[in-house]
């Protein structure tokens, strides 16, 4: 505090008072206005007006420019000024006593601080570096309180810039990499590095407000700033990072779904060709297999391990490329050892296979990639060619191989050539549909090749076949070891995959899902108008007509159908009530419909297109004006399936790939305990047992994973219904799960249910395989008949009930609905949610049960057979 | 020598035990994390065969439980497809990442770890 007394302000002061004094103490008994002439304008006022005697005046925060000792600087106070008396009024009018705390520190901080919040809340959502800098420089040069000058000198962008045009102050900064200062024409400069990512991403050049002095506390908050431009920066950088990979990762979406169509195809073949026969042989008595049978269902499973193979190789080409290993081989009796089986597989596809390959006598170079390139090539090859030749060949050129294959095939278009080569990719023209492929064989080509230092080059063009050359350098031809005979099992699987396998000795029968053209569903009651619709509609693809409403709705239950076209008038259901049933019905909600109708008019069209229909064509209409719509709906409804199933998809392809991996661990373990010459019997057994148990797994879990496709997409489930025992089923069923136990299911002894048979299976294992999921559970499976009105055996109620600790109700419900269908399959809901689809599917249900005490019960319903 | 093999599921645990007894090694087998980490306490063995995934616990809490205590055993992790394991931090506490499809080469594999060659 200060007294100020008397009319000239003589000022008396203690230690409290120094701070704002700086250098200009010692001025005790000095005049006021003279010590301070600086701000003695700004306060001459309030001192007479206290000194005449007015109130005591309180000021929070001041601010005043004043010299304390390094020139004119901004100080903030908060003042109280109050009159003193003295104790004789003759003694002259007192004094001021001037109380005054400095809050610089407060005010500048707070300031500080607050800039930099703004830095971090003014860039949030950028995904550009650049960007994300001239916000930052907007935010400081706005701040001119505090700055007075603002750049941004980018690391990068300073090589080879001419030295003179970037301050030396900045050059000094980025070389040392420290804080760097420079007093330039009365103005100082302060660099500072801003690191992004723990890199210097460039300097920042500040010039502090010369009424702030340069110390301890300004020199750290400077820094500060630096730091919190790096942070903005760090951000935006990784945003950006981000954006591109979601843009790869969109790109890889659209051939990742196309490739779990084909996978699950490819395997459900030769679980098919392996099912199919023992299931024929354990319906007799005494099963038997022929040689013949045996010998299909052998080829079957060793073409499911190469799939599995593959697919792995390329899981794990990501995870861990393989690098070549040189050893010494005889590059062209290696290759003569891999095209042997090619040569076989091709002659039965009546093709012709020749080989050229020049002597190369032994080299160095890696023999297992080498294979892996012909094997994929070879295989392809005779895949895509239907008639004609194949040809493999190696020449040398130096110390260079040439490989080539080419072949009289389809061909691959220009636009597919560089593609070809990714994961997933398969090239989709009219020919390549009918051919199954995972699109992963010229994958592991290109890596491979990549591995070998080499090239790959493609010359093909559609119906013109294809030629492919890979070049890749021998190393010195070396005269070490003698080269290992090496086994050309996965040449001889691989072939076998392209050998057309003959058809088993009663197929079960698969329905065609490789035809894309769209099936139409026509209902007319006019023979004539459904001849010329029919017509009119043929170039879409297949097309199915009928008489009414409900003779449509019973090919509906039957075939799935891409497109309605119905009449409006007919009899029995007209089109009208056709639509409302199929939007009532869950299976059918999703299939396009549209009306014909000669009743013209706004009001008829908003009726059929309220009740849900697709489009509405008034009679007469052209040929081309229908076939035009049609086709834009199937191509609406396409997109529409493909974008709701496409994100749902990724998540499946990680869960199917997880839930098999398992599975086929066992079998694959099993498979090798059967090879060893000296296992014994016991153990034998017991592995084909568990292995035989974990291929039927593996079977449900593909089916359900097709019939969960077949959901996502909107398309209905095809169910085949035949007359199934009821108790076998269930004695089988729960005969494979260890704490599951079967009550006396007598009462279904007489009369069988009508049912999918491999549905029903799958249902009933989901359910008991649900209810087992907490550990140490037990469930219990009964039957109850269920009666129609007239109390007549309708069919019956299969009981599915654990004593684990129970769910709420409205979860369990939940799970059944097909919202549960974003999870993946096999695991729990999806698993359920599916189980419904099928079981409604094929005339029954799938519901909660009442739960009296703890656990829950799932109630499979199944119609009774004829 | 004695390895323990731990896996959720009851046919991988039968397969690669008659995989590995086919060697002269003595096996035994644990169902989940927990039981391992109990198996442990009481007893050591010279490889381990480890599941990542098998409640109550996994694979990773049993090798960060070992080797908390300073227990150095090798370890043999099976995984799902490897790319979902960070396979830097699986090397610092020297565990040898397999999936489980490669289980032929698993006898081999083990022999390395415990040096036997």
């Amino acid at each position: 505090m200060c007294i100020n007394w008397g009319p000239s302000f003589v000022m008396i002061y203690n230690d409290g008072y120094l701070e704002a004094l700086g250098t200009k103490h010692p001025v005790l008994a000095r005049q006021l206005p003279e010590v301070f002439a600086e701000i003695w304008g700004e306060i001459a006022d309030r001192h007479d007006s206290v000194l005449d005697g007015a109130e005591t005046v309180y000021e929070e925060d001041v601010p005043f420019v004043i010299e304390r000792g390094a020139g004119p600087e901004e100080r903030y106070y908060t003042f109280s000024w109050s009159h003193v008396d003295s104790d004789n009024s003759a003694d002259g009018p007192g004094g001021v006593l001037t109380v005054l705390t400095s809050r610089t520190r407060e005010v500048v901080g707070a300031r500080r601080l607050h800039l930099l919040n703004e830095l971090t809340s003014r860039a949030p959502g950028q995904d550009d570096p650049g960007a994300a800098i001239s916000t930052c420089l907007e935010v400081l040069r706005g701040a001119t309180s505090e700055l007075v000058a603002v750049d941004f000198y980018a690391a990068d962008a300073l090589d080879g810039v001419p030295t003179g045009r970037v301050p030396q102050v900045v050059l000094d900064c980025l070389r040392h990499a420290e804080v760097t200062e420079a007093a330039t024409e009365g103005k100082t400069l302060v660099a500072v590095l801003v690191r992004a990512r723990d890199r210097v991403a460039g300097v920042l050049l500040l010039a502090p407000h010369p009424l702030r002095p340069l110390d301890q506390d300004h020199r750290l908050w400077l820094g500060l700033v630096a730091e919190q431009v790096g942070q903005v920066l760090t951000l935006a950088t990784s945003r950006a990072d981000e954006q591109s990979r979601l843009t790869a990762l969109a790109d890889i979406d659209a051939a990742k779904s196309d490739f779990l169509s084909n996978v699950s195809h490819e395997f459900r073949t030769p679980l098919t060709l392996m099912l199919g026969p023992l299931e024929d042989a354990l319906a007799t008595s005494e099963p038997r297999l022929s040689r013949a049978q045996v010998q299909v269902m052998h080829r079957s499973g060793r073409r499911l391990l190469r799939l599995v193979d593959a697919l792995m190789d390329v899981a794990r080409m990501e995870v861990d490329p393989r690098e070549a290993v040189i050893e010494p081989v005889d590059l062209t009796a290696l290759l003569r050892d891999v095209a042997l089986p090619f040569e076989l597989a091709a002659s039965q596809s009546g093709l012709l296979l020749t080989t050229s390959f020049e002597e190369t006598g032994v080299i160095g170079s890696d023999a297992v990639l080498w294979e892996t390139i012909l094997t994929n090539l070879a295989a392809n090859a005779i895949k895509y060619t239907r008639e004609g030749r194949v040809e493999l060949g190696l020449a040398l050129d130096g110390d260079v191989a040439e490989l080539r294959v080419s072949d009289s095939g389809i061909g691959i278009p220009e636009s597919h050539h560089q593609r070809v080569f990714e994961r997933f990719h398969r090239v989709l023209g009219p020919e390549a549909v009918t051919v199954e492929g995972t699109g992963l064989g010229l994958a592991l080509v290109g890596e491979a090749v990549r591995a070998l230092d080499g090239t790959i080059d493609l010359a093909s063009q559609p119906g013109a076949g294809s030629v492919f050359t890979v070049r890749a350098p021998l190393l010195a031809r070396s005269a070490g070891p003698k080269p290992i005979s090496r086994s050309t099992v996965a040449a001889q699987m691989l072939a076998e995959d392209v050998t057309p396998i003959p058809p088993a000795p009663s197929p079960a029968p698969v329905e065609n899902t490789a035809d894309e053209a769209a099936t139409i569903l026509v209902v007319d009651d006019n023979q004539a108008m459904r001849e010329r619709v029919a017509h009119v509609l043929a170039p879409l693809g297949h097309l199915v007509t009928c008489g009414d409403g409900v003779a449509a709705l019973e090919a509906l239950e039957s075939q799935r159908f891409d497109l309605v076209v119905t009449d409006v008038s007919m009899p029995r259901l007209d089109g009208l009530g056709l639509v409302e049933r199929l939007r009532a019905d869950e299976r059918h909600a999703a299939v396009p419909v549209v009306v014909l109708s000669a009743r013209a008019g706004t009001e008829a069209a908003t009726s059929a297109l309220a009740l849900g229909a697709d489009d509405y064509v008034v009679k007469p209409f052209t040929s081309a004006d229908l076939l035009a719509r049609c086709r834009s709906i199937l191509a609406l409804t396409r997109l529409r399936a493909d974008r709701s199933s496409s994100a749902a998809r990724d998540e499946v392809l990680a869960g199917v790939s997880h839930e098999m991996q398992t599975p086929l661990s066992v079998v694959m373990s099993a498979l090798d305990l059967l090879a060893m010459p000296d296992t014994d019997e016991a153990l034998r057994v017991e592995a084909a047992r568990r292995a035989a148990a974990r291929i039927r797994a593996l079977d449900r879990l593909v089916r359900q994973f097709l019939d969960w496709s077949r959901i996502t997409t909107g398309l209905p489930i095809v169910t085949l219904r035949t007359p199934v025992a009821l108790d076998d089923l269930l004695t089988l069923v729960v005969a494979e799960h260890p704490r599951a136990s079967l009550e006396d299911v007598s009462v279904v002894r007489e009369q069988p249910v009508s049912c999918d048979l491999r549905r029903t299976e799958q249902i009933l294992h989901t359910l008991v395989n649900n209810a087992l999921r907490t550990p140490d559970s037990r469930v219990e499976v009964e039957v109850a008949e269920y009666l129609d009105p007239d109390g007549a055996v309708a069919g019956y109620d299969v009981l599915v009930r654990d004593d684990g600790p129970g769910l709420d109700e409205q979860v369990l419900r939940g799970l059944l609905t097909p919202l549960a269908l974003s999870g993946t399959p096999g695991t729990g809901a999806i698993g359920l949610a599916v189980s419904r689809a099928a079981a409604r599917a094929q005339g029954g249900d799938l519901t909660i049960g009442s739960t009296d005490q703890h656990g829950s019960v799932f109630v499979l319903r199944l119609a009774a057979g004829a | 020598m004695d390895v323990l093999v731990a896996d959720d599921d009851d046919d991988i645990r039968y397969v690669v035990s008659a995989l590995l007894s086919r060697r002269g090694w003595n096996v035994t087998t644990t169902a989940h994390g927990v039981e391992t980490i109990d198996v442990l306490a009481a007893s050591s063995f010279d490889v381990l065969v480890l599941d990542q995934s098998m409640p109550p616990g996994s694979g990773l809490e049993v090798i960060h439980h070992l080797r908390e205590r300073g227990d150095l055993t090798p370890v043999v992790l099976f995984t799902g497809f490897s790319a979902t394991l960070d396979s830097s931090a699986s090397k610092e506490l020297g565990v040898l990442m397999m999936e489980k499809t490669d289980v032929a080469a698993l006898p081999d594999k083990i022999a390395m770890l415990a040096g036997l060659d």
